[in-house]
């Protein structure tokens, strides 16, 4: 027979091959280690060191060769079945692969106590170690399923085929029953030694490919979630836009009052200078001085429409340090002619020290407003009309309190407050749900809160709204005080 | 001591400027702002009205409470609608009570409500601002037409009155008889006065109450009953 083929040499380079390559996968991957990984590259390494120690058959103590050997084999099958397994989220209970391993070992050196057994033992301890092939294969075959990748097919196909080899070697041993030694010179033998080394390379390649795999789809999954946050913040950002234009929209008549007002003063004051011009009465001083109103009222009209075109143009929200009493006094300046309209008072009662905070100052004036218009709205056919407005530092936090004097939430506002859309169906506070849902959820990306509730019912019972915000250390604070 | 001299005042210029501002017309101004105050101001200054303005509704009631010397002429407001504590429709309510000023109503906002419960409640006009000058002047003038008739009609009670209680007993019964249709036979019948007597009394009557003919009688007559 001149076939170039030494038995234990082949076990030695199958030996080599698993020693080698889990080290490069491990290499490979130093990016994404896991504990899977770890147990993959230990079961491979361990898989090489049984292989050389079957290798040396003859040359160790026998029970190196066959306990040992057997025993380092398991722990590897074990080790790559968890690997995968912990891929699956599946894993197995380290007792019960102890235990199965001692049985498997008890069972092997029964086997081992009888020379004329040796096939039965070859045969059986093969065919433990085809079991768990086929095992990594069907588990390999089932994370190509469910993750739809190639790599892990590959691996299937490795041990798959590595399984089928087996099965023919164990047939081989059984029916030729005269092979005393584990390693002989035989075809079949030749074919599983080369199915070791097909699954060793199609393992670790495939174990690489499955791990880059799901770097892959990590970082798209990512990007995803990203997209969605994005997604999420654009139409956050455009549902405060069209909160504040309804708001906006109800208090038109009002903003239409006040814009009105310097408008007419304007008109008058000029046609009086007209007048003046022609029928030359008036000294110059005084029509100057009438032309003075006419430019006074103008700026008066364009601060109020700036203010207006500030509030509903819709622009990316942005951070800066924000001063909350100027917050309050620009809305209280929107809702000025609304409260005086339904004849309601505020009264403010703010520090004088400003109180900073780091937010968006449209969408954090969005919230006031809709505090406010809440509260002037609860007020109407109220005996007292009143809205207390009070502000305050406490260490990290900032805290306004709205207080109105009306009739207080609803119990089932204040039962569903904590929801997202509160009260949608009760169509006269759905607008008040909206508006404050909404500043509720703007509060949220400040890293703040909004809370709604009521005063004791003897000291009046009206609706108190509290907005809590981080605030920034103010420099004030931390200068040593003269 | 000397006894006080009564010294005969002196007309400047200013006091004939102010009786032609008279004879033209108050307007009062009440406005929530005084940006507007003072512009409506300047134009009817101009225009040759007397002006008074105020910011708020209660403050001219408290002026008109206060026992002064009234306004010898033409008076109207000219109000916005949308005031705190009490609005343009309130005023116009309560001044009805009062004096009854002609009203004009004003508002920022054209609303069709607004436009309704202002000339419901007896605005003569609602002006929506801004208003132009001719909108404005016209309206004023109408309303301190509509104030100066008021007046005359006023006056001209006053006067009635007054001939009214220059009657005697004996002139009155004898107007009532004429103005109850009765011929002087009949009324010298019934009073069992004579004939002449009463053609006496009723010509006194017809000199006293200015009346030129039986018709106008009648008339003066009726006017006096309805307030007496």
């Amino acid at each position: 027979m001149a076939l170039p083929y030494d038995p234990t040499t082949a076990y030695f380079i199958c030996g080599v091959f698993y020693e080698i390559l889990p080290l490069m996968v491990w290499l490979v991957l130093a990016g994404q280690r896991n504990r899977a990984l770890a147990l993959w590259c230990v079961g491979g390494l361990l898989m090489g060191a049984a292989m050389m120690l079957q290798s040396m058959s003859g040359k160790l103590p026998q029970w190196q060769t066959t306990v040992l050997s057997q025993a380092v084999l398991m722990a590897s099958h074990l080790a790559r079945i968890q690997a995968l397994r912990l891929d699956l989220g599946r894993p197995w209970r380290l007792r019960w692969m102890l235990i199965g391993s001692l049985v498997f070992l008890g069972v092997f050196e029964v086997l081992r106590s009888r020379a004329e057994w040796g096939p039965l033992r070859v045969a059986f301890a093969t065919t433990v170690s085809m079991l768990m092939f086929s095992h990594l294969a069907w588990l390999a075959w089932r994370i190509g399923r469910s993750q739809g990748s190639r790599n892990a097919f590959m691996i299937a196909l490795g041990y798959g085929l590595l399984a089928a080899m087996t099965v023919i070697y164990i047939l081989d041993t059984l029916l030729s029953w005269v092979a005393i030694l584990l390693i002989h010179h035989r075809p079949s033998q030749a074919g599983m030694l080369v199915a070791v080394m097909l699954s060793s390379v199609l393992g670790h390649f495939g174990y690489v490919g499955l791990a880059l795999d799901r770097s892959v789809r990590q970082r798209i999954r990512e990007a995803a979630e990203h997209a969605r946050d994005e997604v999420s913040r654009r139409l956050g950002e455009q549902i405060a836009v069209l909160d504040r234009r309804r708001s906006l929209g109800e208090l038109s008549a009002s903003l239409g009052h006040e814009l009105s007002q310097p408008l007419t003063a304007i008109l008058t004051n000029a046609q009086v200078v007209q007048r003046a011009l022609r029928t030359d009465a008036l000294s110059t001083e005084q029509r100057l001085q009438l032309v003075d109103e006419v430019i006074l009222n103008t700026q008066r009209a364009s601060a109020t429409i700036e203010r207006i075109r500030d509030f509903i143009r819709p622009r990316p929200s942005r951070v800066e340090p924000v001063v909350l009493q100027q917050v309050v006094r620009d809305v209280l300046a929107l809702v000025a002619d609304e409260a005086h309209g339904k004849q309601v008072s505020f009264q403010l009662n703010l520090p004088a020290m400003p109180i900073r905070v780091e937010g968006d100052p449209i969408q954090l004036a969005q919230i006031v407003l809709n505090v406010f218009r809440n509260a002037i709205d609860a007020l109407v056919e109220r005996p007292l009309r009143q809205v207390q407005v009070s502000m305050a530092q406490r260490g990290e936090r900032a805290l306004l309190t709205v207080e109105d004097s009306g009739p207080g939430f609803s119990p089932e506002i204040l039962s569903h407050a904590g929801e997202s859309f509160l009260s949608a169906k009760d169509s006269k506070s759905t607008g008040l749900g909206l508006g404050l849902t909404i500043s509720r959820s703007i509060a949220g990306h400040h890293h703040g809160s909004l809370l709604l509730r009521n005063v004791m019912a003897e000291s009046g019972g009206g609706a108190v709204v509290e907005l809590d915000l981080p605030a920034i250390h103010s420099l004030a604070d931390d200068a040593p005080t003269p | 001591m000397l006894p006080p001299r009564r010294v005969r005042p002196i007309i400047t210029v200013d006091d004939e400027r102010r009786a032609r501002r008279c004879a033209q017309g108050l307007v009062v101004l009440i406005d929530d702002d005084p940006e507007i105050l003072a512009a409506f101001a300047a134009m009817l200054d101009i225009e040759g009205y007397a002006c008074e303005c105020y910011q708020s509704a209660q403050a001219y009631l408290a002026q008109l409470d206060v026992d002064q010397p009234r306004f010898p002429g033409p008076v109207c407001v000219l109000c916005d609608i949308r005031m705190p504590e009490i609005d343009g429709l309130a005023l116009q309510r309560r001044l009805a009570e009062l004096d009854g000023a002609p009203m004009l109503l004003m508002s920022g906002v054209s609303g069709a409500h607004e436009a309704a419960s202002a000339f419901r409640a007896g605005a003569v006009d609602f002006l929506i601002k801004p208003i132009d000058a001719e909108v404005l002047l016209k309206a004023v003038a109408q309303a301190l037409k509509i104030s100066a008739q008021q007046q005359r009609s006023e006056a001209s009670d006053i006067c009635l009155k007054v001939s009214v209680e220059s009657l005697t007993a004996r002139e009155r019964d004898v107007a009532l008889q004429v103005c109850a249709g009765l011929t002087n036979p009949e009324i010298a019948e019934r009073l069992g006065i004579a004939l002449r007597t009463v053609k006496l009394y009723r010509q006194h009557v017809m000199e006293k109450l200015g009346a030129e003919s039986v018709a106008d009688l009648v008339r003066l007559v009726d006017r006096w009953r309805a307030w007496s």
